[in-house]
């Protein structure tokens, strides 16, 4: 298998806001690490380390290590393949995602018997952690338009036993008024920069192709709109993208701000090594409550880059 | 198109499943029930009161039994969820066990020590999901698309 690479020219107009510049390239160059996340829903964490502790000793697994500020996640070293192929996660005992991906779940606070959103909710991984937290009650909605990729969520709710949830099939900036939200989640299509560790040049080079950047940048205009007709006022939305795009990023929530005064960004508390949303990118500098969106990095936090925002509905 | 499951059909299943799992009668009744035209779904009762129209939903709820058969066959996902609450005509299956199901072959049902009709079909504890004793043979009934998947060197 050929080396990963990375081009070096590709981050560097974010040279200016990234903090150490070079370790983050290091990292970013490097693939991330294979994490589980244990289905409480299906098993106790007794049951759980007695399933980690069984796959140390047939040699399934090298070893295993637990993630900081996430719940029940795990930082496996086997290879992907591996732990994809075993018969616990065919039987839903845990979900393999990123561990930065739990990140929005938690500034979302899901609670049992609320009525929750998720916008674009393939593969399901947050969809799954989002019902998780409501105890498999209340209502949630995971809505998402492609048709490859809700076969994909359909069945990753089915292995994890979920009980609450309808799959819908709206384009998530039309869905209808089917009623209101206590709480959305939209983490919408992005550039995905922070997923792309470790990986070849080509998909980079496509990713900077300006028309799809616009493509990608007006459809998360038009769902963050469309996400504040759907929520009760003193409802939550997080918006999340896993890119560091501040044209996706920063620069879209201080847009949505302009245009909805209704909305307000809140300070969210949850610890952990993330960093403060930049105030500036290029020749704009944006509103100053920017700095409560957070930004996760992967040699702050070894998983996925990403980005979130967490609003409130007056 | 769904239907709401009438009251005969539930008391049909709970009675089934104590009889069979030893399920507790009590536990089917704390949710919505719908029937579509194969199958029961069960949900929270929220959720059925939440239905945007039905043209734009593709899933609602766990598809819990299938109800084309007689007594219905509680689903793979049905038991993997709640298998833990079955605790009758269980079986926690040997290496050598799962191994043969994961090759296609038939399990003996040595001394014919299992009834005639489904057996929930453990490993560890955990529920993978339905087996049928026919005379001296379980026959898993795991959808094999699952089973092509496992890997067979870490059981």
């Amino acid at each position: 298998m050929a080396k990963p690479y990375l081009s070096p020219v590709y981050f560097s107009t974010y040279k200016d806001f990234i903090p150490d510049f070079d370790q983050f390239m290091q990292v970013q160059a490097s693939l991330a690490p294979v994490f589980v996340k244990r289905n409480s829903l299906k098993c106790s964490e007794a049951e759980f380390n007695q399933f980690l502790d069984r796959h140390l000793k047939d040699g399934a697994f090298e070893s295993v290590k637990k993630v900081n500020w996430v719940e029940d996640c795990f930082e496996i070293n086997a290879p992907r393949a591996i732990v994809g192929g075993l018969w616990e996660h065919h039987i839903g005992l845990y979900y393999m995602l990123g561990a930065s991906s739990f990140i929005p779940v938690k500034a979302l606070d899901p609670k049992p018997n609320e009525v929750i959103l998720d916008m674009c909710a393939a593969p399901g991984g947050k969809s799954f952690l989002i019902a998780e937290k409501m105890n498999d009650t209340g209502v949630l909605i995971a809505n998402e338009p492609s048709n490859a990729r809700r076969r994909i969520l359909k069945s990753s709710l089915d292995r994890m036993g979920v009980t609450n949830t309808q799959c819908t099939n709206f384009y998530g900036e039309k869905i209808p008024d089917i009623g209101l939200f206590d709480k959305i989640l939209l983490d919408g299509p992005c550039s995905g920069e922070g997923s792309l560790r470790g990986t070849w040049s080509r998909a980079f080079d496509y990713n900077r192709n300006d028309e799809y950047r616009n493509t990608l940048q007006r459809s998360q205009r038009k769902l963050l709109d469309r996400s504040t007709d759907l929520l009760k006022p003193g409802g939550r939305l997080v918006y999340s993208t896993c890119t560091y795009d501040p044209e996706e990023n920063e620069m879209q929530v201080d847009g949505f701000l302009k245009r909805h005064s209704s909305m307000s960004l809140i300070e969210m508390n949850i610890d952990g090594p993330w960093e403060d949303g930049i105030h500036q990118f290029k020749e704009t500098t944006f509103n100053p409550t920017i700095k409560l969106t957070k930004r996760i990095y992967p040699h702050r936090f070894n998983s996925w880059g990403f980005f979130f925002a967490t609003f409130v509905k007056q | 198109m769904r239907h709401l499951l009438s009251n005969d059909e539930l008391d049909g299943l709970v009675q089934y499943m104590e009889t069979r799992f030893g399920l507790e009668p009590a536990f089917l009744h704390q949710f919505s029930w719908e029937k579509s035209a194969r199958d029961f779904w069960m949900m929270p009762k929220d959720l059925l009161q939440f239905s945007p129209q039905d043209s734009f939903i593709e899933k609602r709820g766990l598809r819990a039994f299938n109800g084309d058969k007689n007594p219905p066959k509680p689903t793979t996902v049905f038991i993997q969820r709640f298998g833990r609450m079955l605790n009758k005509n269980v079986i926690d299956l040997t290496t050598q066990q799962f191994q043969l199901i994961l090759d296609k072959k038939l399990i003996p049902n040595l001394g014919r020590e299992h009834d005639k009709g489904f057996v929930i079909l453990k490993r560890h504890g955990f529920a993978l999901g339905c087996g049928f004793v026919r005379g001296e043979d379980i026959e898993s009934q795991i959808p094999v698309r699952m089973l092509h998947t496992i890997s067979p060197k870490f059981l």
